[in-house]
């Protein structure tokens, strides 16, 4: 699954860290979803969302692979 | 959402210190001195057997069966050990760490099961026993060193990405 989180991020001029703590993950996590290496959980894709202020659709997209 | 049980974080160097606790007493004080240090006792059973355990044709129901470090108190302790240690709470435990736990579990049944099936073809006898005897520690052992490494290297990672 594709997203701009670090994108999203530097709009908003937050560091993961600050992410993290404001969805109530780990740093680390959110690194591996930025670097594609983990699928996060409804929820955290939707406090992700709600952080950015956009549609979850807006920020994470669907691959090929994903499909299988 | 209800979350999976774990052990306070604390409870992982407890874990360690039991497990290691006995495992020297067994290593230095049975095994290094052949038996001289383990010691005899008796524990009250829903099963048990006569004078010698194992050997004995009478079983027993609702007694005091005698035991030893070895046969008991050994395995019950690495186990409470290694539990603790493996299923403790991480600093930073969330849905990414408990993914690693799943995929740490899973490996490891399916590697004591290979190990299980291999024993229980090549091993036979009074041996064979021993294996299927300490074998859940087995399992315990390499869930704990397959989820180490697997958080290591999780941990690793993110610090080489760190902006």
């Amino acid at each position: 699954m594709k997203n701009n989180i670090r994108v999203e991020r530097a709009i908003l001029k937050i560091s993961q860290q600050e992410l993290a703590e404001r969805i109530g993950v780990s740093r680390q996590t959110i690194n591996a979803i930025e670097l594609e290496k983990y699928v996060p959980s409804a929820t955290v894709i939707m406090k992700i969302a709600f952080i950015f202020g956009k549609k979850v659709e807006d920020i994470f997209a669907l691959e090929e692979s994903d499909w299988k | 959402m209800k979350k999976t049980f774990l052990f306070p974080t604390c409870f992982r160097k407890i874990g360690w210190i039991i497990s290691i606790v006995t495992l020297l007493y067994f290593v230095i004080g049975v095994i290094f001195f052949e038996a001289k240090y383990d010691f005899n006792f008796k524990m009250p059973a829903i099963v048990g057997y006569g004078e010698i355990p194992f050997f004995s044709e009478e079983t027993k129901y609702f007694v005091l069966a005698h035991t030893s470090f070895i046969t008991t108190l050994f395995p019950v302790l690495m186990i409470i050990g290694l539990v603790f240690i493996a299923f403790s709470r991480e600093r930073n435990e969330d849905e990414y760490v408990s993914k690693i736990r799943e995929r740490a579990l899973v490996w490891s049944v399916l590697a004591t099961c290979a190990v299980l099936i291999l024993a229980n073809l090549l091993i036979y006898g009074l041996d064979a026993l021993y294996v299927f005897w300490f074998d859940f520690l087995f399992f315990l052992l390499l869930f704990v060193i397959k989820f180490r490494i697997d958080i290591f290297r999780f941990n690793r990672s993110a610090k080489k990405d760190e902006e």
